[in-house]
């Protein structure tokens, strides 16, 4: 019992990172929505129901511009079909024994960033078992802890961009958002220090998704994501040892 | 109307999501499927962070290209916590936003 809660309390604390980059993201989203003309209600579905960042940023555009609905849904399961690998991945490190009501939920709020950081493994002051945490599947007190936050911080975020969509000068915002990526970049970057092949997976990763971005939009990630695997299982070399691989 | 296609949006993400959540509760995985996801982490998170962050600023392409170059330079320094690397990051962002503003 006191485990759960010490393993809760260790969730919500992983999760003040996810936070903070979601409150200026989601604060921007409600803006950026009510700004194009949808109605409040709607934008804050979006925020509510779709949680799922980029596509609910093109989501917005699209409805606001009057897209036909089988253009709208058939973008969103192109640019969403990566959660289809990161769920697959992320599933195969949760305890055994978390109900499929639970899933549910766990399912519904997985994003990139409470997947990074539960799959990759830190190395900070006060994380005493670092080798033993990462033998231990994901247990629910720890994703509850997680998750939650970041979720409550995307409601109360969009609702205030709403709110204040008509006072605030949106300049500066964009500058904001930097912080969704800056997570992601604090978490990657320590697992290609020793590794070649991580940071072949990394570069040819970020390298295709870049260049072919203008060509496919927001679709690039898929591919890329798949050329980084490949390039990955093509480099030799060790091939178990690095899941732990120390920062 | 457009109330239905966010839920649609809602459905189709979710299942995404929630799916595969089922599936790995059985697959004992052949050993090449493992290893293939286990560089999916990175692969993903590589490719959906580097045009995101470069566009974050549609205007000012630099905004994040500074963003990006302060998190990474601050990540390699050692011990540097989380929180801090993304206030230096978000710190250069503003920065460099506010310079080309007005200069």
């Amino acid at each position: 019992m006191n485990d759960q809660k010490e393993m809760f309390r260790t969730g919500l604390k992983d999760s003040v990172a996810i936070v903070a980059g979601f409150i200026p993201a989601c604060f921007t989203f409600g803006l950026v929505g009510k700004g194009l003309g949808l109605g409040s209600l709607e934008v804050f579905l979006l925020s509510a129901l779709v949680f799922a960042g980029a596509s609910q940023f093109i989501g917005v555009k699209m409805l606001a511009a009057g897209a036909a609905a089988p253009v709208i849904l058939l973008l969103t399961l192109i640019i969403n079909l990566r959660y289809l690998f990161i769920s697959l991945s992320f599933g195969g490190q949760l305890n055994r024994n978390i109900s499929v009501l639970a899933r549910t939920w766990i399912g519904f709020s997985l994003t990139e960033e409470v997947y990074a950081v539960s799959m990759i493994p830190r190395e900070e002051a006060n994380r005493k078992t670092e080798n033993e945490k990462m033998n231990q599947l994901l247990g629910l007190p720890y994703l509850l802890g997680l998750q939650i936050p970041p979720y409550v911080a995307n409601l109360i975020a969009t609702a205030s961009g709403i709110t204040l969509a008509s006072y605030i000068p949106a300049l500066y915002l964009p500058a904001l958002n930097t912080s969704l990526y800056a997570l992601l970049i604090a978490l990657v970057v320590p697992q290609l220090k020793g590794s070649l092949r991580n940071m072949a997976i990394c570069l040819s990763a970020a390298g295709s998704s870049w260049l072919l971005n203008p060509l496919l939009g927001n679709s690039s990630i898929l591919i890329a994501m798949l050329i980084g695997m490949a390039v990955g299982s093509l480099i030799k070399g060790q091939v178990k040892a690095e899941k732990g691989v120390s920062v | 109307m457009t109330i239905l296609i966010i839920i649609g949006m809602a459905v189709i993400t979710f299942l995404f999501r929630f799916v595969p959540l089922l599936l790995t509760n059985h697959t004992n995985g052949s050993s090449k499927v493992e290893a293939l996801l286990e560089y999916l982490p990175i692969a993903v998170l590589s490719a959906f962070t580097v045009p995101g962050i470069i566009q974050v600023d549609p205007d000012v392409n630099l905004v994040g290209i500074a963003a990006g170059t302060v998190a990474v330079i601050l990540v390699l320094i050692r011990k540097i916590p989380l929180l801090l690397v993304i206030l230096g990051s978000v710190s250069a962002a503003i920065l460099v936003k506010m310079l080309t503003l007005y200069f």
